[in-house]
């Protein structure tokens, strides 16, 4: 009786262990594939990765997919969105249940070096704040002496959220659940007095509560947020396709290439570096296991990285986020990519 | 036999080792003594941010322990209140019983527990309009604060009560049961009584109680029983309670009636027949599978990470395992847990099984 007990548990073990071995080029398992599986938000992180009102996934992190998707297999469309609970989503990528993550993830060195993770580069340069009711009379961070915090479970804001208040000699009550609508739900119904999490994620959490106007953001910052799309590292080829992906839709913006406009550009420019970009000159695309007009097909998915921004969360979007360091170097930003040469 | 399970699980490990060095994740168990940085909003030891993940692990273990335990009392207390309800002479008693079991029983308990918080916890007053019961108790959706020794006075007030209880369950069992007294029980009894009652009374009276105020975003002083345990508690309770309500009936119903008429024949009391004739024999049937009940309680007290308990499975599968990465250690550890807790529970049962079973000789 008890060794068949024993004996299932074996084959039970044995029979999960070849998911958690997966191993392999994931370019070629995608390509072979003809779809990008993409770990994102369950659907809450309005501006990010959301479902509209026809099912469709829309948001940053979501057409940051699409991107990836369209320099790989070009076609934006040939993507499976997965949505997963951050507190999954590092173990589902590890396991392979997804090639990548879009998923508001910070970049932190022990995550870097432990998680066997590369993260390609950073989408969003983001930062810690907290969002209260305009009712509590809070108008800084630092009179949150004794107040309850609302956190989401295992991410770098709920350590963030204990080295700010150790430093501060300040005490609080951590109130930790799995999903931000969970902390809303907390906020909104007086069990926490304020929700910590990213800036740029707050001003979208905010709307989805029943009285936005009713809140507010606090002025402080605690955290650097730097968050972008996170790959597995057995597959550096993979890594270096997401990267690109990133650093061309930056390039687009300096070179003022458009949605609309990429493909007229890309037959009639005559500047060799943007030829180089787009593919009219040289293989730059095959260097990188692309087709060579990896870029345009990238450009015509989501557009370059302001029109990206400005349409999911800046000034075209109900979250409305100023753009801050989250623009081009020449620009006083953070955004600068390598050169395609 | 065993030796090919033994190069089984060897097979495994070095499979398990290769593939983590393969993926270029680190492995061990040295994380433990790193600093986990995140604080608990509810612990029974001493747990800080500045606390290690080995700690971190002891306060998830000991919260599940505690919530599973509690809910393990109160779930077998209800559910054997309702059992016999179910079995009353009274229609009425039968019915709500009957009502309780049909309803609790027959929805998912993840259900229970989310209206439990999101609807009946929710609908309480935020903390600035909380409901005072004699400037003494406040209730609001954070929870319920009472009165609690200041921490000087805790140790001696924790001993006192429970002295104090022990001598007045002392005088309880010493009671004198026949008709015939000796006056030597008796005095036994009362002076237990006296004694127990009169440290309770102390307890109460000379102990210096902090009362819960309201200071800033918060009640401060006293003690707070948090939302979300009593959530899970309820939940718990409720649930299981509806399942053993069921197994006691079951119990209780198969002692056959020739018995009770019996001893009523003789006389004897409905509440005597019921306790000495009936239950010890009912309660063969109940503990077998009253143990299943109780694995899945413990189980289910996992649950906790929905509503937002910091259990074993929310700080140490949730958040340390994001904040290490080490999910073979951490899945292993935690499943060497439930598992440890169950067969604990079973082997128990078990040994009660063996001292209780009819002696057939």
């Amino acid at each position: 009786m008890k060794t068949n007990v024993l004996f299932r548990l074996i084959a039970g073990t044995a029979a999960l262990l070849p998911v958690a071995a997966q191993a392999g080029p994931t370019l070629d398992a995608v390509k072979a594939r003809g779809v990008l599986n993409c770990g994102v938000s369950t659907g809450t992180s309005i501006g990010k990765s959301t479902l509209d009102d026809s099912g469709n996934w829309t948001g940053f992190e979501a057409d940051f997919c699409r991107a990836v998707a369209a320099a790989i297999l070009g076609d934006a469309t040939a993507v499976e969105f997965v949505p997963l609970e951050f507190k999954n989503a590092f173990a589902s990528l590890q396991s392979g249940s997804v090639d990548m993550l879009a998923r508001s993830a910070t970049w932190t060195l022990s995550r870097d070096a432990e998680l066997g993770f590369e993260w390609a580069g950073v989408y969003l340069y983001d930062g810690q704040g907290f969002l209260v009711s305009k009712a509590s009379g809070v108008t800084s961070a630092e009179q949150l002496d004794g107040a309850s915090i609302c956190v989401t479970s295992g991410t770098t804001t709920e350590l963030n959220l204990a080295d700010y208040f150790r430093t501060k000699g300040m005490s609080y009550t951590p109130i930790t659940v799995g999903s931000p609508d969970q902390s809303i739900a907390n906020l909104e119904a007086g069990r926490c007095d304020a929700y910590t999490n990213e800036v740029g994620g707050l001003a979208s959490y905010r709307l989805g509560l029943s009285d936005p106007a009713a809140y507010t953001i606090l002025p402080d910052v605690i955290s650097k947020e730097p968050l972008g799309p996170v790959v597995r590292q057995d597959d550096p080829q993979f890594e270096d396709v997401v990267e690109w992906t990133l650093y061309a839709l930056v390039i687009a913006e300096e070179f003022g290439l458009t949605k609309d406009g990429v493909a007229q550009a890309a037959a009639t420019t005559q500047r060799p570096e943007m030829r180089r970009f787009l593919g009219a000159e040289g293989e730059f695309g095959a260097k990188l296991g692309l087709p060579n007009d990896w870029a345009v097909k990238v450009i015509q998915a989501t557009g370059n990285y302001g029109e990206l921004f400005e349409r999911t969360l800046g000034s075209q979007s109900d979250a409305g986020i100023a753009r801050g360091v989250n623009r081009l170097w020449s620009e006083g930003g953070l955004l600068y990519a390598p050169p395609v040469r | 036999m065993l030796a090919l399970v033994a190069a089984g699980l060897a097979y495994l490990a070095g499979n398990v080792a290769r593939n983590l060095e393969a993926s270029g994740m680190a492995g061990g168990f040295g994380f433990l003594r790193e600093e986990a940085g995140f604080a608990m909003s509810f612990s029974l030891i001493e747990v800080s941010e500045s606390s290690t993940y080995g700690r971190v692990f002891l306060a998830g273990l000991s919260n599940t322990i505690f919530i599973a335990a509690l809910a393990l009392v109160s779930a077998t207390a209800l559910g054997f209140v309702v059992g016999f309800a179910r079995t009353s002479t009274v229609a009425p008693v039968r019915g709500a019983a009957a009502l309780f079991v049909e309803l609790l029983r027959n929805l998912p308990l993840l259900l229970v527990l989310i209206f439990i918080q999101a609807v009946v916890l929710r609908s309480l007053p935020v903390v600035r309009e909380a409901v005072s019961f004699a400037d003494t108790v406040y209730l609001s959706n954070r929870g319920i604060y009472f009165p609690w020794p200041r921490d000087d006075h805790a140790l001696a007030a924790g001993v006192a009560v429970v002295l104090g209880t022990g001598f007045v369950v002392g005088a309880w069992l010493l009671r004198p049961r026949t008709p015939i007294l000796s006056s030597k029980d008796v005095g036994a009894a009362l002076a237990a009584a006296a004694i127990g009652s009169a440290l309770l009374v102390s307890t109460v009276a000379f102990v210096d109680w902090e009362r819960p105020a309201l200071r800033g975003f918060d009640f401060t002083g006293g003690a707070k029983l948090m939302p979300e345990l009593a959530a899970l508690l309820l939940a718990l309770t409720l649930y299981n309670a509806s399942f053993i309500a069921e197994l006691v009936r079951a119990g209780l119903q198969s002692v056959d009636r020739g018995q009770v008429e019996a001893a009523m024949a003789l006389g004897l009391r409905p509440s005597f027949i019921r306790r000495r004739i009936v239950l010890p024999q009912a309660m063969r049937l109940i503990v077998p599978p009253l143990t299943n009940q109780y694995v899945h309680l413990i189980k289910a007290s996992s649950l906790a990470t929905v509503v937002g308990f910091p259990d074993l499975v929310a700080v140490f599968l949730g958040t340390a395992l994001n904040q290490t990465g080490r999910a073979v250690e951490i899945v292993a550890m935690t499943a060497g847990v439930y598992l440890t807790l169950c067969l604990a529970v079973a082997s128990v049962s078990a040994a009660w099984n063996a001292r209780s079973k009819l002696k057939e000789r």
